[in-house]
């Protein structure tokens, strides 16, 4: 029989159980599109691929050797078994499969995952150290600064590449829009996604003043991203504005949910676990009743 | 001022060292759409006729994954690219190598006979947008 939820603050075990097993069905099917999409020759090495050849790890028998790897290790965490190891692994998987990937010339925008599982780490291996240790506090706090920090940096590189003039981009903005669209269009023959670009691009050209209002919120939401650790509410108000801003983009651009957005959900908002929390509450409310 | 340094220190020291490092995993810059071009780029397969072969039918990718291998295929070989500044010996050698890379993730036969690989150029003129599709390379499929 499961164990009942009684704690149900955000940094409970069952909390951060549930944190886990989002992130890890997020993890890992992330990274077996990525496995199965990669081949062992690289277009052009980036990153890791620069330094180290790891070429034989995509060939049948490597990719069948890491998904082997991918689920024990997605076990054990799941577990909280060896976690200082278990971590360390998973970012170094990460770290393999992404560069790969990105070396091939495709780019998931799966980045986050790597610096999760090594700050997680971090946290367990001061915890190690130091048992007077928020451990319960900071495997999630430091996860939570990652997001945070890829937020910020996001806002930041558009300042750096544009300027403030990026608010100002609206028909620029507008041609990307069609561009994603034709993506839609030409890569799977939906005709309707065409249409349905042309129409958004071209009310975006008619309604310039209203764009460059969108993509100033959006900026500024993604600038100062770092006052979502000032306090637990007020992350969860930050996620929703961010869940708002990927809506928008989702239904503007055409451009569906990354990667960090379900992962900012995952750890901002933690929905599995606000899901079994309500579950159980109503549970006691009924057999109260009766 | 200690709590908020200590609130936030693993994320300043990773935004830092993206900021230092580049573009180089596990570091990154996130520069998607850092900045809207003047033009875009979109890229497609037909027959000789022209007919569309949506490619994620028969390959195993995104419908982004073109565009991508674009932008890659360009770099590897040091050729400028951008806003239709590539020159039709160019385009013939960059679709060369994006067809190439596209058949390394063939998952079902392609139809026989000529196939086409385009580009579309999407531009901003006069508060409307125009397009200029332009053929970039071409192979014959037994």
């Amino acid at each position: 029989m499961s164990k009942p939820i009684t704690d149900t603050s955000a940094n409970s075990g069952t909390a951060w159980f549930f944190i886990k097993l989002s992130l890890l069905i997020f993890w890992l099917g992330n990274m077996a599109v990525m496995l199965t999409q990669v081949s062992p020759a690289a277009l052009l090495p980036v990153g890791f691929n620069k330094l180290v050849h790891l070429s034989f790890l995509f060939t049948t028998p490597g990719k069948v050797s890491i998904a082997i790897l991918l689920f024990t290790l997605s076990m054990l965490y799941l577990l909280e078994k060896s976690m200082r190891y278990v971590l360390i692994g998973q970012f170094l998987l990460s770290v393999i499969i992404i560069s790969q990937h990105e070396s091939s010339g495709m780019f998931h925008h799966a980045t986050v995952f790597s610096p999760l599982f090594a700050v997680q780490a971090i946290a367990y291996w001061q915890s190690h150290r130091n048992h007077e240790f928020n451990l319960a506090h900071f495997r999630t706090q430091y996860s939570i600064q990652i997001i945070a920090a890829t937020y910020t940096l996001a806002g930041i590189s558009k300042l750096t590449a544009s300027g403030l003039d990026w608010v100002n981009s609206g028909n620029y903005f507008a041609l990307q829009v069609i561009k994603n669209y034709s993506f839609i269009y030409f890569g799977e023959g939906d005709k309707q996604a065409l249409s349905q670009g042309y129409a958004i691009a071209g009310s975006m050209f008619q309604h310039a003043h209203l764009i460059q209002l969108l993509l100033a919120g959006s900026l500024f939401l993604e600038l100062f991203c770092f006052t979502a650790l000032i306090s637990h509410r007020v992350r969860v108000l930050y996620a929703i504005a961010l869940v708002a801003m990927h809506t928008g983009i989702l239904i503007v651009m055409g451009i569906p949910f990354g990667v960090i957005a379900p992962v900012m959900i995952i750890f901002f908002l933690n929905p599995l676990f606000f899901i079994a929390t309500c579950a159980v509450k109503v549970r006691s409310f009924i057999l109260k009743s009766i | 001022m200690r709590s908020f340094f200590s609130a936030t220190f693993l994320g300043v020291i990773y935004l830092a060292a993206s900021l230092l490092i580049g573009e180089q995993h596990p570091f990154t810059l996130v520069p998607m759409y850092n900045s809207f071009q003047n033009y875009a780029y979109s890229f497609y397969l037909s027959d000789s006729t022209g007919t569309l072969i949506p490619f994620t039918r028969h390959f195993d990718c995104h419908n982004d994954y073109l565009s991508h291998i674009y932008g890659s295929v360009c770099d590897k070989n040091n050729i400028r690219h951008g806003n239709q500044i590539e020159t039709d010996e160019q385009l013939k050698l960059i679709g060369k190598s994006m067809m190439e890379e596209l058949n390394k993730h063939q998952r079902s036969l392609l139809p026989t006979g000529i196939i086409q690989l385009h580009r579309v150029c999407y531009f901003a003129q006069g508060g409307s947008m125009k397009e200029n599709d332009k053929m970039m390379y071409e192979q014959t499929n037994y």
